[in-house]
């Protein structure tokens, strides 16, 4: 399975002179099993446009164009790149587009849509050429289970529904968790406050708790993990707590909890620079020869084998 | 009174059509939307707004037992739903409900069986919660009696909400004749509260002792043998709100003599006591800070006496 990264950033593309190295384009990566000749692209951020560029160029030499986009959930990052993704335009195409439902019952289709609507973009959906199909999925196993790559969603704690996603293909398995942020309690647990109930404040911890406990299961023993981290500690502690993302400490700790091999920090802040990621590399992804667990951070080209 | 067969599938009808949007209470709607609209709403004030609110309560359960989760067992808590879901998902899904409501300043003879409906389901809800601690099952599960409480007559918002003037007259009846309310429900509307909710049970994806207590809180032999026991304490919880609203109506003094001699006549609630070894003292107790809770939840609500 070979895993490559063509876009990395959360919230907005940044490109410049800053992001060279790590790269500006939002999320988008390309899973590859070439001994069954599948392809998967998880999310269709800014970064699927240079994806698209290249299977013009290196898949139509092999025949028409069929493969699958698993999104996470539908914000404007992880979808933006979508009108940009050339094969959607040759008539030959076949993409099935796979993502969560929001919780006003609108279907996938229309929420992507949206975006292709002469308000937003020249040309609409219901003019594009080639065949797509929106299938809407809820947690839980996604394919058969005899399917050479199994898949398996769950839904993380994000500001709308929002799936990260586990693949085993071949022994191996790679694992998407972004935009996620941990489960909190987020009743009072202070009795000094008015609204304290002692209930609802140890229940509440309780929750939480599995919650976090059901995630480290999820990416359990994972060969790569590809996870939200968004800030740092610091930053999430002081103004970020509810925004929907992790810190790099608790994505790094959580993952070691897990028993997970390679951990890629992944939806870098805009505000990152190169040289602000390098620091951050010096200080948080030093060789741990007793956890066993490689960090890195996720940068705009790189490539995995497993 | 009886109705004619053709205007009693009007009714289903009518009553079909309600439960497809079904809004919160109008006695709630104000505090719902100024909880749920201002920014610094903390997760306790949000958990008792809803918790308040029957039909909130019902659309919040719905929405985290629904297929989107692959839940182990159903969720019966609000805490634990809001913590899954996300307070601002919540929130949400708490507006939404409210603003298919109406707001009017002035006070309808609709609203005013509401307010009474709405006095008799918080009351019957704390009443359970009380009577489950009492009886042996632990602080953690009595959430759920206290949900059960709230919704056990789910089923008679459509009715007051579509027919209002002949809902009066069934109450009005029931207290001249000493007729139960569900038998003159069904003699006119051809179906009774327990029937509608199931309806609205089955809508929202109840099950367990929940549901059960909504379809089967006038009929105990009906319950599955699982959710007897807790059947029968909501259906005590049923009776002694009812008596001691009454008594508070009668009795502004709030002497408890009567709610006493009208608790010792009644055979629910004397094989109750016996069964779980309770003396009157304990249910007088209950009463007084039940009615202290019930004076909080109304002041909190901001809706006035009386």
């Amino acid at each position: 399975m070979k895993i490559k990264f063509w876009g990395v950033r959360g919230s907005i593309p940044c490109p410049g002179p800053d992001t060279v190295k790590y790269g500006g384009n939002t999320s988008c990566i390309e899973l590859r099993f070439n001994e069954i000749n599948k392809q998967i692209i998880i999310d269709a951020g800014s970064g699927i446009r240079e994806l698209g560029n290249k299977m013009m160029t290196n898949d139509l030499t092999h025949g028409s164009i069929d493969t699958e986009l698993f999104l996470t959930h539908t914000h404007s990052d992880h979808i933006l790149g979508l009108p940009f993704f050339a094969p959607i335009y040759l008539k030959d195409t076949k993409l099935r587009i796979y993502g969560p439902l929001n919780f006003e019952n609108e279907s996938l289709k229309d929420i992507i849509g949206t975006q292709m609507s002469y308000r937003y973009f020249p040309i609409r959906q219901i003019e594009l050429a080639s065949q797509i199909d929106y299938i809407e999925l809820k947690e839980g196993q996604v394919n058969a289970k005899d399917d050479p790559v199994s898949i398996t969603a769950k839904l993380l704690n994000h500001s709308i529904l929002c799936l990260g996603y586990r693949f085993e293909y071949q022994g191996k398995i790679v694992c998407t968790l972004y935009d996620s942020e941990p489960f909190q309690n987020v009743f009072s647990t202070d009795p000094k406050n008015p609204s304290y109930d002692e209930t609802i404040a140890l229940e509440g911890e309780k929750t939480a708790k599995m919650q976090n406990e059901l995630l480290e299961t999820f990416i359990k023993n994972a060969d790569l993990v590809i996870r939200d981290a968004q800030y740092t500690e610091e930053e999430y502690q002081a103004s970020k707590k509810g925004w929907g993302h992790s810190s790099m400490e608790y994505a790094i700790e959580s993952s070691k909890n897990a028993g997970v091999k390679r951990l890629a920090l992944f939806h870098h802040d805009p505000v990152y620079s190169d040289k602000k990621l390098d620091e951050l590399t010096e200080k948080l992804c030093k060789p741990d020869a007793l956890e066993n667990l490689e960090i890195f951070f996720a940068k705009e080209g790189m490539e995995i084998i497993l | 009174m009886e109705q004619p067969q053709n205007k009693k599938e009007e009714y289903f009808q009518t009553i079909q059509e309600y439960l497809i949007k079904m809004p919160s209470l109008s006695t709630t709607i104000s505090k719902v939307l100024s909880v749920c609209n201002s920014p610094n709403t903390s997760a306790n004030d949000l958990n008792k707004v809803i918790a308040m609110d029957p039909v909130l309560t019902g659309n919040v359960l719905k929405l985290i037992n629904s297929a989107y989760y692959a839940l182990r067992r159903k969720v019966n808590s609000l805490t634990q739903a809001i913590i899954m879901l996300g307070l601002n998902n919540i929130k949400n899904l708490a507006l939404s409900t409210a603003v298919l409501g109406n707001i009017t300043k002035k006070k309808s003879p609709k609203d005013n069986t509401m307010d009474i409906f709405w006095t008799h389901c918080v009351a019957t809800g704390v009443w359970a919660k009380a009577l489950a601690l009492e009886t042996g099952i632990t602080k953690s599960k009595c959430e759920e009696y206290f949900v059960a409480g709230l919704l056990h007559d789910i089923g008679k918002i459509p009715l007051i909400h579509c027919y209002p003037e002949n809902y009066v007259k069934i109450i009005d009846t029931a207290n001249e004749k000493n007729l139960s309310i569900y038998t003159l429900e069904k003699r006119i509307f051809g179906l009774d509260h327990e029937e509608i909710g199931k309806l609205i049970g089955q809508k929202w994806k109840l099950e367990g002792p929940i549901f059960q207590t909504i379809c089967n809180h006038h009929h105990l032999s009906s319950a599955d043998e699982q959710t007897h026991d807790f059947v029968e304490r909501l259906m005590v919880s049923d009776t002694l709100s009812r008596v001691m609203i009454d008594e508070l109506d009668e009795n502004e003094d709030g002497q408890n003599d009567i709610f006493v001699q009208i608790i010792l006549q009644n055979s629910l609630v004397k094989d109750f006591l016996e069964k779980y070894d309770l003396t009157v003292s304990t249910l007088k107790n209950i009463q007084a800070t039940t009615q202290t809770e019930i004076e909080n939840a109304k002041s909190f609500m901001q809706i006035a006496k009386g």
